[in-house]
């Protein structure tokens, strides 16, 4: 886990520096989302190998909608209070 | 846009694929996946320390912007804690982790099934993809009903890149800027929460 965290870190540093040298910076973009389908299509070929997940795939997708709304909506109300507390127009 | 559409044929056809045994079983059983995995955190994080937008705005605009993204955390952390007093199928670090996509799904679905299981991460993927669709359908209502700010929220990490053009078109040019800011910061606490949560 902890690979994980130093690697984000030292890869904004990089960033840093690279924005820096005022260098392009569409390289890194464009084999992020290589990279990006690449483990997409790794967890696809991994969830098609399960047949119960496939067999409860629309069970799982309610389920998951549930959840996106209880997150939407407890950031609605955190926006509203941002709203009038923080940013209200003179 | 046109990328994201292209993240989610390529893994349906990685599902079609192997569940019908085209895929040879050397593929998926290395650790390819988990070093590629290292790489796209690499990545995620030379792509915000280079992002100039992110850098250059803040000073612009008062430390208050903060807040926006801190609000969204909270809201979204707030929400998922209300949803496993009734929901108790799953654990509440499970559900956390499905909702700390904050819409960015390609990176929260690769990260959940390297710490945690297939179906967390297909929850995940669809769950966050869901957030996404439902901030282009709903932000002309949401900024009418609740407001600028909770258009910019509700679209979480992708309001910097796909809900950006919809959330400016119905809150004005200077909110771009706090979109931007917001799925800026929020991109960059995909991986270090969800990491964080399951350590």
């Amino acid at each position: 886990m902890l690979y994980a965290l130093l690697l984000i870190f030292s890869g904004v540093i990089t960033g840093f520096l690279i924005n820096k040298k005022k260098k392009t910076i569409e390289i890194p973009a464009k084999l992020m989302l290589f990279v990006i389908y690449f483990l997409i299509f790794f967890l696809g070929i991994s969830i098609g190998k399960n047949e119960t997940l496939i067999k409860s795939f629309f069970k799982i997708g309610l389920e998951s909608i549930f959840i996106t709304l209880a997150g939407i909506s407890g950031s609605l109300i955190f926006a509203l209070i941002l709203e009038k507390f923080f940013f209200e127009e003179k | 846009m046109k990328e994201n559409f292209l993240i989610v044929i390529i893994f349906f056809l990685g599902v079609l694929l192997s569940h019908f045994n085209l895929i040879p079983p050397i593929l998926y059983k290395s650790d390819l996946f988990k070093y590629t995995l290292y790489v796209l955190l690499f990545l995620v994080g030379v792509s915000t320390g280079s992002n100039k937008k992110l850098l250059g705005k803040v000073k612009k605009i008062k430390y208050k912007i903060i807040l926006v993204p801190l609000f969204t955390v909270l809201g979204t952390t707030f929400g998922i804690i209300l949803l496993h007093f009734i929901f108790k199928r799953y654990s509440l670090k499970d559900l956390l982790g499905i909702g700390w996509g904050f819409g960015y799904y390609s990176l929260s679905s690769i990260l959940l099934k390297d710490l945690r299981n297939d179906t967390i991460s297909l929850m995940a993927l669809l769950s966050n993809i869901f957030r996404e669709i439902f901030t282009l359908l709903a932000t002309p209502l949401l900024v009418k009903i609740t407001g600028k700010f909770s258009a910019i929220s509700s679209g979480g990490a992708t309001s910097m890149d796909t809900t950006l053009p919809i959330i400016t078109r119905f809150t004005g040019e200077e909110y771009s800027i706090i979109s931007i800011f917001h799925g800026a910061v929020l991109t960059i606490l995909v991986p270090i929460m969800i990491t964080l949560l399951y350590k």
